[in-house]
């Protein structure tokens, strides 16, 4: 039986282990921050830390996090993870919501690995797709959690 | 006021609260166990009593205040911003404000708030329930100000309201939650009286939505949020060829014999596989081969027979729907005339949140829960394909991942019902973003021949167009012409004095929709890149054109001087840079944009920056409506660039975002907003960054390079 660690809590899973993580997280443990969006790998609305690095769910199989540590939205409760949603909350980055969740989490990952990044490397890092197109928002609020606290 | 003001008649019940919908838990649950550290988080605080004042309005006797919204929430914001009117009424505090999405039953979905358009489209929810929702405000108000006055033993006259209280100069304060319980068994006032605007205190300041913060914790519940128990999965596959049906059911049945597959069920244009998970059926449905009676004119369908049907229906006649002096005669004698003929491509919604339906049936009561822009829609439709009373189906309404017109239909709630029906389950139907983009309903592809003549002068004295594409809303309607295939059309925004304006309907065998803006994403492309054709044929700068023709008009010319001075007309912000002006109205909102735009000696242009005046008349949220403009710039843009869906022996040829992409972040350039301070009565904003966009584009690519399109998407012609 796999054992795995999501949001800090350690599961024995006797889920197969072909089923994709997004599928696992969903439907089996009830966490829903993780969302469908394109099933191949293309969109990132399905975006978790898998031991603290960006993965699309979507292309990650339940077999290949055994003895790994997830991360999702509902986990990221963090200091730095505060730090993000509150800035998303501050400067309205969020339309439809949908897509956020993987926005969220990407600029924690960016914003742990380059605490002052520059629009080029927002450019690189923040690549989860928002139909909305609060995208001009979304790079308001990388650069508002990316501030030191006064 | 009108006595649809109570509602305690024929609203029976509301579900997916604002935050979370907790009505079962996941049915796998089984396969997985917490070994240390899982914490119960099922605490159940103390939950005050809620009083109804019979207006959309709960109070409970903590002071939380809570208005139902039952219009869709789609990212547009509209529920913070009808909390707002209300709360401004009402003297509410901001902070006591909360919001719940109500589904709607078929008795008074059609009269949202006693009127009004079943459907949340169009940019209207503001601007047609703009009053009445400042009627339930203020009756609100004056039955808390009733229910204080009667225990207090005093004349309502005596008291006054600010933020959630009720206060007398003797007796003191009492709050809205006091009040709560006694106001909800008064009468609701018929004629409430409203504030005079200019002591508005919430109306036009930028207030924070009320739903962002369960937004970024992933708590939101959209459609595909939803649990029921015992719930099952069912993956959509559709024919491939557009319009044809499946018919090998009985071996697809037979060909799931030996998977995790409980039933394959068919629906109009294809089936349904039904798993326990929905990952188990998506695999299943991929490896089945579904055979179908596509007819040779269904399969002889292309994108080239589409171009070539709208330039066959242009050369008809027509039917006339605009006319003003004698645009033949005005053109006969005009001293230059240009000539011009537009296209555009159908176009995919694909909202984030694919299509996406849980159906649960229990004897002939059918409930719904589905992220959709016309829950009476899904009612109406669900009865009269399945041929079963409106009264025995319940919508849910749930957050939206994305609406823009897509969700106004009822396809996915059709099979959602099937699937649940045959299975005896309740089922959740969800879509494959491949599905989602091959069987969509398509922004009509349309073209336009344009026709203007100059007087020596270079004065516009002659306009002779005509579009020509299919009806969205379809045969049988009760006007000979499709408004929305004219909308932005019909009537210019510029004082031409010889106008001959017509339409030519043409079926083209493609489903087709509403899509955000309708019928302006692509009339404002035809109007407002032949209005710069006209100016640069008489060599005039097209934005000072543009003000000579709208110079009686001190509205419209406010809007081009807002974005002139924004974009500093003339110079770009970005050296070698060129600027292109266009200039919409629709749904009461008028917009002007500039575009900033370069092309590289490669043939590879880049949009730089986007700067849009606004006259949306009074604000309610100034932060929703730069918001708004932003995203529909962003999504006209995605369309401008590289938007297209194209067909090929019957069958879409996109499938997902990298044949069909979006525009990225690192592809989206920023979105100047200027708001024009108005106190004319509300319009919408939804829309109404979207369809000036691909003109304002165009026309700066004719202004660096002299190339005009005149056919979309712009990687047509130039690298994007
Ligand atoms: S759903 Fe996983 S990347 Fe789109
Ligand atoms: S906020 Fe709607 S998709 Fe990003």
């Amino acid at each position: 039986m796999a054992s795995i660690k999501i949001n800090g809590v350690g599961y024995a899973v006797r889920t197969d282990p072909q089923k994709p993580l997004l599928w696992f997280l969903r439907e089996d443990l009830g966490l829903n921050g993780a969302k469908y969006g394109c099933g191949i790998g293309l969109c990132g609305t399905c975006t978790v830390l898998l031991d603290g690095e960006p993965v699309k769910s979507c292309q990650v199989t339940v077999e290949e996090i055994t003895g790994k540590e997830v991360t999702t939205i509902e986990g990221l409760d963090d200091e730095l993870g505060q730090k993000v949603k509150a800035a998303w909350i501050e400067t309205e980055a969020s339309q439809c919501g949908f897509c956020q969740p993987g926005q969220v989490l990407t600029a924690a990952h960016l914003l742990r690995t380059t605490p002052q990044p520059t629009d080029t490397q927002i450019d690189e890092s923040m690549t989860t797709l928002c139909r909305c197109g609060a995208y001009q928002r979304i790079r308001a609020a990388v650069h508002a959690a990316a501030k030191p606290e006064e | 006021m009108a006595s649809e003001m109570n509602r305690r008649t024929f609203i029976k019940a509301t579900v997916v609260g604002f935050t979370g919908l907790t009505i079962g838990c996941p049915d796998n649950s089984d396969d997985v166990e917490p070994i240390d550290g899982g914490a119960d988080t099922n605490g159940d605080a103390g939950v005050p009593e809620s009083y109804s004042l019979d207006l959309w309005i709960n109070i409970d006797a903590s002071g939380k205040i809570t208005v139902q919204i039952v219009k869709a929430e789609m990212g547009q914001g509209i529920s913070t911003g009808i909390a707002m009117i209300v709360a401004e009424e009402l003297d509410a505090a901001w902070k006591d404000m909360y919001f719940e999405l109500v589904g709607e039953f078929a008795e008074n979905a059609y009269a949202p708030y006693g009127f009004g358009s079943p459907m949340t489209s169009a940019s209207t929810s503001i601007s047609v329930n703009y009053t009445r929702l400042r009627e339930i405000g203020a009756a609100a108000r004056e039955m808390l100000v009733a229910a204080a006055a009667a225990r207090w033993g005093v004349e309502p006259a005596t008291l006054t309201t600010a933020e959630s209280t009720v206060l007398h100069p003797s007796h003191g304060s009492l709050t809205y939650g006091e009040l709560a319980e006694d106001a909800s068994n008064l009468p609701v006032p018929q004629e409430p009286t409203l504030k005079d605007p200019a002591r508005f205190k919430l109306i036009g300041t930028p207030a924070h939505r009320l739903d962002t913060t369960d937004m970024v914790n992933g708590k939101s519940v959209f459609g595909q949020d939803v649990v029921l128990p015992g719930m099952v999965y069912g993956a959509v596959r559709h024919c491939s060829v557009l319009g044809a049906h499946v018919t090998n059911l009985a071996a697809l049945q037979a060909a799931i014999a030996d998977t995790a597959a409980m039933a394959v069920v068919q629906i109009p244009h294809g089936i349904v596989v039904v798993a326990p998970s929905i990952w188990q059926a998506q695999k299943v449905a991929d490896s089945l081969v579904l055979e179908t009676d596509a007819t040779p004119t269904q399969l002889a369908l292309s994108s080239d027979s589409i171009s070539s049907t709208l330039a066959e229906c242009l050369t008809k006649p027509g039917l006339n729907v605009h006319t003003a002096g004698d645009a033949p005669a005005a053109m006969a004698a005009a001293e230059t005339t240009v000539e011009a003929v537009y296209e555009v491509p159908l176009l995919a919604h694909e909202t984030m949140e694919p299509m996406v339906c849980t159906a649960r049936v229990d004897g002939d009561q059918i409930e719904l829960w589905l992220p959709t822009q016309g829950a009476a829609v899904v009612v109406r439709d669900v009865a009269a394909q399945l041929q079963i009373p409106e009264a025995s189906i319940t919508v849910h309404a749930t957050h939206l991942g994305g609406g823009f017109g897509r969700k106004v239909k009822a396809d996915y709630a059709v099979q959602a019902v099937l699937a649940a029906r045959e299975t005896g389950e309740p089922v959740k139907v969800m879509w494959a973003r491949k599905e989602d983009v091959q069987h969509d309903f398509y922004r009509p592809a349309f073209t336009a021949e344009l026709k203007g003549g100059l007087d020596a002068q270079g004065n516009l004295v002659a306009w002779m167009t005509k579009n020509a594409g299919p009806s969205i809303l379809g045969d049988g309607l009760p006007f000979p012409v499709d408004p929305l295939s004219i909308a932005g059309f019909n009537q210019v925004l510029y004082e031409i004095p010889n106008q001959q304006i017509d339409h030519v309907a043409c079926k083209l065998g493609v489903p087709v929709g509403f899509w955000r803006s309708i019928g302006h994403s692509q009339n404002a492309f035809f109007v407002e890149g032949f209005i710069d054709e006209l100016a640069v044929a008489s060599g005039q700068d097209p934005l000072a054109f543009r003000k000579k023709l709208v110079h009686n008009d001190p509205r419209h010319l406010a809007v081009l001087e807002r974005v002139e001075a924004m974009s500093n007309w003339g110079t770009p912000s970005v050296p070698g840079a060129a600027q292109g002006v266009s200039f919409t109205e629709g749904s009461g909102t008028y917009t002007a944009q500039v575009a900033e735009v370069s092309v590289d000696p490669g043939n590879k242009m880049t949009v730089h920056k986007v700067y849009a005046a606004v006259d949306c008349g009074r604000v309610i949220n100034p932060d929703a409506v730069e918001a708004q403009i932003q995203g529909g710039v962003v999504f006209g843009l995605s369309a401008a660039l590289t938007g297209e869906i194209t067909i090929q022996n019957g069958q879409v040829q996109q499938s997902n975002f990298h044949d069909c992409p979006i525009l990225t972040l690192a592809d989206t350039p920023p979105v100047e907003v200027g708001i024009v301070d108005s106190t004319e009565p509300p319009g919408g904003v939804g829309e109404l960054g979207v369809s000036p966009v691909a003109p304002a584009v165009v026309n700066a690519i004719h202004a660096a390079t002299g190339t005009r399109i005149r056919r979309l998407p712009i990687s047509r012609h130039f690298g994007t």
